[in-house]
């Protein structure tokens, strides 16, 4: 017996299992490739604020905004529309998915477009270790070219072991 | 008893000030909180609860599931400014680590919310707070960040130093003197957000809140700096206008007048808002605070406790708005609240 899709009536092809916790149902719901590939992920699974009963009200826009079509986070799944609509961002890979999308909103309510303040401690401490090796390089160059070959040799291994830090 | 604890303060006595720090931050390979499922709504409990016993309970800090409190406990977190409204309204999978008034609010808008809130205008000292919490928590967890964007956050609003700076202060002179849209307009051309006590558009009872628009592209201490040099010069220009208004008779007279005027329309009217409400319990503190209006002349406290009673009649939210805001104006101390 075919099956059809949920959302268009076409034949279906692709099956999403649904649980819900609370209820401790499966269920079980049939989408053509083409819906499948439209709709968001987060309508099939139970969350605090959609629940999947809502996926029968998802309707696929017929007619979207070309610029925007087609943009989504491949990580939250977050589309470029949803992001304009609500202005809320689904996580951190948003922003190099929407980047330019941000950067003319950020243009708009921000006095600058680069950040000014604190750092996390993590990447404090690696920006201080690439400028000490890129101090510690042209030391070493500077060493090559006046042929002072066994202080190059310690230089190099300090550089060597700074850079294993990095990885 | 409610009687005998009205006008707790002297006159002469300033409404309080309320100053917030939150800075918003999401952990690194997690959805923010509009996208999280409940698995990683779990995850990002686990992580924090992980947290909260290794470094946080020997702080004497305490874990709250909000959903699992009684609604009173919510409603007090609520007016400590613990929580905002709409984690009133919602408290599902929410989670508080705090101790006294600084803490960690859990997968509202933001995986986290750290936050500080003094009753002063001692900003240094809330960031200093906050910015503690902050270092603990991310040298166990990895947050998200971008070299670029700073602390990414749901809202772009808040992305780069993810800090949301507020002070809220009462301004009924200078309110008056000015008109509030000229006074709301002057805030705005500052760079300043400014909205009402409850966080939305339009003053109420001439509290004003205001706080920083701009994160990105600006230091925390540039932020800091800029609020508490603005809100020492409100603070200053209003102590101003409030002792020409003492000094000058007519313009007592009036205000005297004026509160009398606004208590007898809200006796009277059937059908008030809360701006009503709000502003004529503004001017009555201010005419007490200036000395100009008191409980033996004018208007008398019995009408005024009529007035409120008819207000909030048994709507016990509105009364509890009420007490709040006369809590806030120092008019009743806040531990009477409950002899109420």
């Amino acid at each position: 017996m075919t099956m059809k899709c949920e959302l268009c009536n076409n034949t279906a092809s692709v099956v999403f299992f649904v649980l819900d916790k609370e209820e401790k149902i499966e269920k079980k719901f049939y989408l053509c490739e083409v819906c499948a590939s439209k709709v968001p992920v987060s309508c099939f699974v139970v969350n605090q604020i959609q629940q999947p009963s809502r996926l029968k009200q998802f309707s696929i826009p017929k007619q979207t905004e070309e610029n925007i079509s087609g943009i989504f986070c491949s990580y939250c799944l977050t589309s470029a529309k949803d992001f304009l609509e609500n202005g809320l961002l689904g996580c951190s890979r948003c922003y190099d998915s929407f980047s330019e999308l941000i950067q003319d909103c950020i243009s708009v309510k921000q006095l600058k477009l680069t950040h000014r303040g604190k750092m996390p401690i993590r990447l404090f401490q690696r920006k201080k270790l690439k400028k000490d090796i890129d101090q510690m390089r042209q030391i070493y160059q500077k060493c090559l070219e006046k042929e002072n070959y066994e202080e190059a040799y310690g230089v190099a291994r300090r550089l060597k072991r700074l850079e294993s830090y990095l990885r | 008893m409610f009687l005998s604890h009205f006008f707790s303060q002297k006159p002469g006595e300033f409404s309080k000030i309320v100053s917030r720090i939150t800075l918003s931050r999401n952990i690194e390979g997690i959805p923010f909180p509009n996208r999280a499922t409940l698995i990683w709504v779990e995850d990002l409990k686990q992580r924090m609860k992980n947290l909260y016993q290794r470094f946080f309970a020997p702080k004497k800090f305490r874990w709250v599931q909000l959903d699992t409190i009684p609604k009173n406990e919510l409603d007090d977190f609520y007016y400590q400014n613990l929580i905002p409204r709409e984690v009133l309204e919602n408290p599902t999978n929410r989670y508080l680590m705090y101790s006294g008034y600084r803490g960690v609010l859990i997968n509202y808008l933001d995986h986290l919310q750290i936050f500080s809130i003094t009753s002063s205008l001692d900003l240094s000292r809330i960031y200093h707070d906050a910015n503690k919490l902050d270092d603990l928590i991310e040298k166990n967890i990895d947050y998200a960040y971008s070299e670029k964007w700073g602390y990414l956050t749901s809202f772009i609003n808040k992305v780069g130093t993810g800090m949301d700076l507020s002070v809220t202060i009462h301004l009924p002179a200078l309110s008056l003197l000015y008109g509030e849209d000229r006074f709301i307009q002057w805030m705005k051309d500052k760079h300043f957000l400014v909205t009402n006590f409850r966080g939305e558009d339009g003053i109420i009872g001439h509290v004003y809140h205001f706080s920083n628009l701009y994160s990105l592209g600006v230091t925390e201490c540039q932020i800091v700096n800029d609020l508490k040099k603005f809100g020492s010069n409100l603070l200053k220009w209003e102590r101003q206008v409030r002792e020409s208004l003492k000094k000058n008779l007519p313009r007592s007279r009036e205000l005297e007048e004026m509160v009398m005027m606004k208590g007898k329309q809200l006796y009277q009217n059937d059908h008030f808002s809360f701006k009503d409400i709000f502003d004529f319990l503004s001017i009555w503190t201010l005419a007490w605070q200036c000395g100009i209006f008191s409980p033996s002349k004018g208007l008398k406290l019995v009408e005024v406790k009529d007035i409120l009673q008819k207000i909030w009649e048994n709507d016990s939210s509105l009364k509890k708005e009420c007490l709040n805001i006369l809590r806030f104006f120092r008019v009743i101390s806040g531990e009477e609240l409950c002899d109420v």
